[in-house]
């Protein structure tokens, strides 16, 4: 057995996921495999519906994989529902800021609330420093009001998930478009700040997923394409962005809007 | 020619404490017909509010003020009736979050049939029709989605249903909150063509609000920035993106990530975003400005011409002169 210290953070093997739509069945993931070393930065990137969310949720124990398996840190997730405890004790080790995050914040809830209970659940925090510690969190990715979430924009719904996650100072810290609804001073903002956490927290691991292949540029090690439930091509960020080699990554690649840009239609419908 | 959508003055307020408080302050946009006009701007300062109330579906505890006309007939005064015919007939909104707005307990083909039933397609034609309207968006088995609840989707195909959706009125305004934020940049190439073909062919207006400046210029003919509930830029989306007239468009344009190259952190710009009813006398952005004189924190500025296009700085002519506003490109930075 080697050392869990040795182990990769995240391991996935030959995972495949088959969702049941009335009497059709979805493969949602085809056979995935891949490992990210502890403290890397791994940006999943492609086609909308090639089953990057529901990888993710595998991870965090939210949907239970047809087959194959996953590892963090050398610990197989634990079989079977997670609920209570177990529940608890997993996600203290895998955070995720969903991609929709209006559907994953308490409405009853305040943001200083909601990354205030984050913290007493997972014992991060006294109680007496509940509240100031909220708040510095909250402060740290640019929110400096309380209010509840449908009377937040888009993007500060969007940043007070990504504190609640922070706060609970995970191994592995998943964010679906978490930085898509945000306009770039402030995506800027959480950007350098997840370089800071990376230099303060060499060991945590971050799982990047997103459309944007500047934000890969700027916040991931390796990248990982995905087409249809399968991993078409894996690399460097820089191997991927300079040199793709797979038609789809090329595609992507071509695709990224800039100045002279135009939308174009390249398949006929 | 008479403008499509004119917003004048547009103010939005909530109760606060014992007060009224504003999230849009002052707010002016104008859109022919067939013309594309991006609106950006900080997290909070007011784009969806601003959007929503061209259609009037503003929380109820808003107080709206100001002059919004569709095609000439003020907006804020409709009666019932004549609000109801507009949203069906005139208007459209693709909204920024789609599960607020998809009831998760009925299929996707219920969602597209309910507005068609509307103007009297029901049954097999409107089966069909919802599958035609999701092909057109890219998604390979229509069936399938058609049948599908919306946990069962990825939030990329609930954006194309909700794009689907509001393209299948035909309408003549079309309101995109940060439509594509949840596609991967091949699919969002297709769907904008999309709507560039609807605005150029059929003449549909388009307010796009994104926070991606590449995207405004590549769609939009116009570029509106709002700061803290109100309109401080307004110009050509080239010339924002190559010669912006006010310090928050150029620290924006500092600011973001690049494709091409990693930076060891961002430029960002210093303080944080503010909300209309927090903003100080005077220029709201002055706080966080690096040319901010005194004077600025006297009065607000006014929103003016220049160059081709407005601008709400009393500096802008000589940070203009003195290059201080030119966009860093990172090849140099
Ligand atoms: N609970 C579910 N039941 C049935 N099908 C599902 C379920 N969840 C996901 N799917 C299907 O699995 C596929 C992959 O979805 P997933 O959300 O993982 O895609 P994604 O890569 O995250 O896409 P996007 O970039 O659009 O968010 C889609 O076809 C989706 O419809
Ligand atoms: N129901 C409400 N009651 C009070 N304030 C609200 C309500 N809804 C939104 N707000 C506030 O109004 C301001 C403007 O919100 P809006 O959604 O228009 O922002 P936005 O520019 O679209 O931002 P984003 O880019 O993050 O989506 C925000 O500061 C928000 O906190
Ligand atoms: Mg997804
Ligand atoms: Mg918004």
């Amino acid at each position: 057995m080697p050392s869990p210290d040795a182990s990769p953070s995240v391991s996935v093997q030959d995972l495949k996921k088959v969702f049941r739509v009335g009497g059709q069945s979805v493969e949602a993931i085809r056979g995935v495999t891949f490992e990210v070393p502890r403290g890397e930065s791994l940006a999943i990137v492609g086609e909308s519906g090639s089953g990057k969310t529901t990888l993710a949720r595998i991870l965090m124990g939210l949907e239970r994989p047809t087959s194959g398996t996953v590892k963090l840190g050398g610990e197989d997730l634990p079989n079977g529902r997670l609920n209570g405890r177990r529940r608890r004790r997993w996600a203290e080790r895998v955070q995720m800021v969903f991609q929709d995050c209006y559907a994953s914040l308490d409405p009853r809830q305040t943001a200083r609330g909601c990354v205030a209970e984050a913290l007493a659940v997972h014992h991060k925090a006294p109680r007496s420093e509940l509240a100031p510690r909220a708040a510095e969190l909250l402060g740290r990715v640019g929110l400096h009001l309380d209010a509840l979430p449908n009377s937040l924009s888009g993007g500060q719904r969007q940043r007070v998930a990504i504190a609640r996650a922070l706060a609970v100072a995970p191994d592995v810290l998943i964010l679906d478009e978490a930085v898509a609804a945000l306009d770039v001073s402030v995506q800027g903002q959480v950007l350098n700040l997840l370089a800071d956490i990376r230099d303060e927290t060499p060991d945590l691991t971050l799982l990047f997923i997103t459309h944007d292949l500047a934000v890969v540029r700027q916040v991931s090690d390796r990248v990982l394409v995905m087409e249809r439930g399968l991993v078409v091509e894996s690399g460097t960020t820089d191997d991927i962005l300079d040199r793709p080699t797979h038609p789809y990554t090329k595609r992507l690649r071509e695709s990224v809007p800039d100045v002279g840009w135009k939308p174009t239609a390249t398949t006929q419908v | 020619m008479t403008d499509l959508l004119r917003i004048e003055g547009l103010r939005i307020q909530f109760p606060g404490g014992s007060q009224m408080r504003d999230v849009v302050s002052e707010v002016s946009l104008a859109i022919a017909p067939g013309e594309a006009v991006g609106l950006v701007g900080e997290s909070g300062s007011g784009k969806s509010m601003t959007a929503r109330a061209v259609i009037r579906v503003l929380p109820p505890t808003a107080r709206v003020s100001g002059e919004i006309t569709f095609d000439g007939a003020p907006v804020l005064s409709m009666a019932s009736k004549q609000l109801r015919a507009f949203r069906q007939k005139d208007v459209a909104m693709i909204f920024q979050d789609p599960s607020v707005h998809l009831n998760p307990i009925r299929t996707i083909l219920d969602f597209l049939a309910e507005g068609m039933r509307l103007r009297g397609v029901t049954g097999d034609a409107a089966r069909s029709r919802a599958k035609s309207l999701l092909s057109q968006v890219l998604i390979d088995d229509p069936d399938r989605v058609l049948d599908s609840y919306p946990h069962q989707l990825s939030g990329g195909m609930l954006q194309r249903v909700m794009i689907a959706s509001a393209i299948d009125g035909e309408p003549r305004l079309l309101l995109a909150d940060e439509p594509t934020t949840a596609l991967d940049v091949t699919t969002q190439a297709e769907v904008l063509a999309i709507i560039d073909r609807l605005r150029r062919e059929r003449g549909v207006g388009l307010l796009f609000i994104t926070h991606d400046l590449e995207l405004a210029a590549a769609i939009c003919d116009r570029t509106v920035v709002m700061y803290a509930g109100r309109t401080v830029e307004e110009q050509g989306s080239m010339a924002v993106h190559r010669a912006p007239l006010h310090p928050y468009t150029a620290g924006l344009l500092v600011s973001r990530p690049h494709v091409s190259q990693k930076q060891a952190r961002l430029q960002v710009l210093p303080g944080r975003p503010i909300a209309a009813y927090e903003a100080p006398g005077g220029c709201s952005f002055a706080p966080r400005c690096a040319h901010a004189q005194p004077a600025c924190e006297a009065e607000v500025p006014a929103f003016r011409a220049l160059a081709g296009g407005h601008v709400a700085c009393r500096r802008a002519e000589e940070l203009r002169t003195a290059g201080l506003l030119k966009e860093v490109t990172h090849a140099e930075s």
